[in-house]
């Protein structure tokens, strides 16, 4: 059987009487990219944190291909990039990658080289005269040279640029391709339906959803433009909302299309257009649910 | 609290005076008071047969300095420290404007410097000083501390980010300091005394012939850096200095690689400017010893009011290099806390998240920040011993080398059970580390300092840890205190680590 990459175990988390994280348990296979989504506040940053041995967790734990959070072989085999880069404000971009390169102790420098160069960042300038955008290309570029087997990406791209975005995905990509596991927290929606091939969803602490793309969108709603139709649609199964235009009906259903499938049959329809929910509607809906439960 | 301090400083110094016999006791000390030696620790003395004089006298320099120090400190943290994290930037992007801000923190430290003159002057009043004698003291400690705001204030608007301005500023002060001393010690340099606020902080005269009109200096230089501040504000962008800064590296630095030479790195600028400070300190303090024993072997009487109010060791060479050991432990246990303290700055910041999180260990983080402090410690006190030894030579003092680095030697044992004790708050209530290791090692100075003379219980006494260290060379060395010392430091140093192993790190 092989070892996960990540294993989240019934992980739980209190600050005082906050609870941040409740049992979550999650595994990801090594080589996997898979997208960490959730309302701000959700308790992702405190999974990763709690991950990467910087908080302790309340009860549960992670494990890192096998071994315990915090400890010397997990570090040795983890990257990490936070959402907001603190690094050393007098120190060049160069030093803070010879900082961060010589604690972890593995670097490609061939890499590193290629990185910093299509990330585009002036390594000879000091830390605080960086934008928050180049620290943040600091953290990546240390992140991926490691050529670490984890790579835990806490909102990566917040602050770069769409064209940097696009650095890295390729970055990302080329990771996943090498068989780096990936867990990508992020608000960028298209981001994690780019890259990822799986879905973790959390909200106040709890994993609510992990899922492939393909198998959010079985279980998504689909919206149908019905022309030529004007009869009364909500009796029929799996319609969710449905509302009239100035040539037909709007139908939004959730699971099987048959039902409305058979229902169109027998109606003097003469045009039908389909739209697949996008990850940003799904992930809505999931909140959505979970709001109205809460 | 500095308030508070304001107010001990000065109960402290009324007591002392009432304790020494008054005008009367005084008699004995007259020689020594008009010592160019004594003049460029204390300043002139004037007026010092009343209580309010003396207190100005014995007390008010180091006052106004640490006074100075915490406003300029205060004055950068609200302006350049606002900008440094970017809070300005909302706050000046609405209604309010740079220059309206910059305003609000100025008249935030006058209101500020007033307090600290107003308890001043409140205190001696109550002591039965004259009002008007009180009142003008206590103008004089608001204006000198205005001024020096107002010096924080411009060095803030100069210089980015807020440590390099409080370092400029603090320097500058430092430097007007040393230049009272000169002043008060050579007397053909005496007009130097107009150059520097704490000189006018003097010529003001307050207990004696009041001065008024020398407050016109403060007034003088209080404007002119406030005007300079306003062009500043109005030429420079928000959370940039007017001075440009070198942020090219071109040789950039090998050391960061590892642990300890990132430490080292971090800690470099500290350790050069403790040492040098310290290092001056001891100089002067050298410079001194000779003419101090001198006049205590041909004034007895003055020999005898040291020896009843328990400072008779300062009467010879080798004491008073053990009384000044206890200065020097004080500046050695606040030089180990500023290096621990960087270790919860980073934290605070974030900047140990992926260093920790992907590289080394706490463990090994917090052993190099300890073995980093130590040697700075060390290299701190050994400077300090040859500075003190050079002085003393000079002036052709008695004290062996060897003498001073057991007295240097003996100066470092508390910071040992001070860096345990901050490492032990560090490791479980990490925010109320450093305020509480201060208050601690602050506290300790007072009990130890002016106890004796103030004839407080021995019970209270023992609670200073500086209280049982005896006076090296003087006295030999007490192993049993030291041990006590050094177990305690270590098991606190083991507490905390455990501690800060085991809780979470805190996030920005």
């Amino acid at each position: 059987m092989t070892v996960p990459a990540l294993a989240l175990e019934h992980l739980t988390k209190h600050f005082g009487s906050t609870v941040a994280l409740d049992d979550v348990s999650l595994e990801i296979r090594p080589g996997e990219v898979v997208g960490f989504l959730g309302p701000n506040g959700a308790g992702k940053s405190t999974a990763l944190r709690v991950a990467l041995g910087l908080l302790r967790p309340t009860s549960g734990g992670v494990r890192v291909m096998g071994h315990a959070a915090g400890s010397p072989d997990a570090r040795a085999l983890l990257a990490y990039v936070p959402g907001d880069v603190a690094l050393w404000p007098r120190l060049s971009g160069e030093e803070s990658l010879t900082l961060l390169e010589g604690l972890h102790g593995d670097v490609d420098a061939a890499y590193r080289a290629r990185l910093i160069d299509v990330f585009d960042v002036d390594v000879h300038k000091r830390v605080r005269a960086y934008s928050k955008g180049n620290r943040q290309k600091i953290a990546l570029v240390a992140a991926f040279a490691s050529r670490a087997d984890v790579l835990l990406l806490d909102e990566p791209t917040s602050g770069l640029d769409p064209l940097m975005e696009r650095v890295f995905r390729e970055c990302v990509s080329e990771a996943a391709a090498r068989g780096q596991t990936v867990l990508l927290s992020s608000h960028i929606l298209s981001e994690v339906e780019h890259l990822c091939a799986r879905v973790a969803m959390i909200r106040s602490g709890r994993l609510v959803r992990v899922a492939t793309i393909d198998e959010l969108r079985e279980h998504a709603s689909v919206e149908f433009d019905i022309v030529g139709v004007s009869a009364d649609v909500s009796t029929v199964a799996g319609v969710t909302r449905w509302e009239r235009t100035s040539d037909g009906v709007k139908v939004t259903i959730t699971g099987s299309p048959v039902p409305l499938l058979h229902f169109l049959a027998t109606q003097p329809v003469t045009a039908v257009r389909t739209r697949e929910a996008s990850l940003e509607e799904i992930f809505l809906s999931y909140y959505d649910v979970a709001e109205t439960r809460g | 609290m500095v308030a508070l301090g304001v107010l001990s400083a000065v109960a402290i110094g009324i007591k002392s005076f009432r304790i020494i016999g008054g005008a009367s006791g005084l008699s004995a000390m007259k020689g020594l008071l008009t010592s160019p030696a004594v003049a460029a620790l204390y300043g002139k003395p004037y007026g010092v047969t009343t209580a309010g004089g003396f207190t100005q006298w014995k007390m008010g320099m180091y006052l106004a300095l640490a006074v100075t120090m915490w406003i300029i400190f205060l004055a950068t943290k609200l302006s350049r420290g606002a900008e440094d994290d970017g809070s300005w930037d909302l706050l000046v992007s609405g209604r309010t404007t740079h220059r309206r801000a910059t305003a609000t923190v100025a008249v935030t430290l006058v209101v500020t410097s007033a307090l600290f003159g107003f308890v001043a002057a409140v205190t001696f009043a109550v002591a039965g000083e004259s009002v008007v004698a009180s009142g003008l003291y206590g103008v004089t400690l608001c204006c000198l501390s205005a001024t020096s705001a107002a010096l924080g204030l411009l060095g803030a608007q100069l210089l980015a980010p807020r440590r390099r301005a409080s370092s400029y500023a603090a320097g500058i002060l430092m430097a007007m300091f040393v230049v009272r001393m000169v002043a008060d010690g050579v007397t053909r340099l005496s007009f130097l005394r107009w150059l520097t606020p704490f000189g006018w902080f003097e010529e003001v005269r307050c207990f004696d012939s009041n001065r008024w009109w020398v407050l016109a200096f403060y007034v003088v230089a209080f404007v002119v850096l406030t005007w300079c501040t306003v062009l500043v504000v109005d030429r420079r962008d928000v959370g940039e200095g007017r001075l440009a800064r070198g942020d090219v590296v071109a040789s950039p630095s090998a050391l960061v690689g590892s642990v300890d030479g990132m430490i080292w790195t971090q800690r470099r600028g500290l350790a050069g400017t403790w040492a040098g400070v310290v290092a001056l300190f001891a100089a002067l303090m050298g410079l001194l010893i000779k003419p101090l024993v001198d006049f205590a072997h041909s004034n007895p009487s003055y020999v005898a009011t040291l020896e009843r109010y328990g400072y008779g060791s300062v009467v010879t060479s080798k004491g008073f290099v053990g009384e000044m050991g206890l200065f020097f432990s004080v500046a050695f246990a606040f030089l180990a806390v500023t290096s621990l303290h960087q270790l919860f700055a980073d934290e605070g910041a974030g900047r140990l998240d992926v260093p920790l999180a992907t590289g080394v260990s706490r463990r090994r983080w917090l052993n190099s920040t300890v073995a980093g402090t130590v040697g700075i410690l060390v290299v701190t006190a050994a400077l300090s011993a040859v500075a003190f030894n050079a002085g003393s030579f000079v002036a052709g003092g008695d004290v062996s080398t060897v003498e001073f680095f057991q007295g240097a030697a003996s100066s470092l044992v508390l910071s040992v059970p001070v860096c345990g004790f901050y490492l032990a708050l560090l490791g479980w209530v990490p925010r109320s580390a450093l305020g509480v290791t201060s208050g601690a090692i602050i506290v300790s100075f007072i009990v130890a300092a002016f106890g004796p003379a103030l004839q407080w219980p021995q019970a209270v006494l023992a609670l200073s840890p500086l209280h049982h260290l005896p006076l090296v060379p003087l006295e030999p060395w007490a192993p049993w205190a030291v041990v006590w010392m050094l177990g305690a430091g270590v098991l606190l140093v083991i507490v905390g680590a455990v501690g800060y192993e085991r809780r979470d790190l805190l996030s920005a």
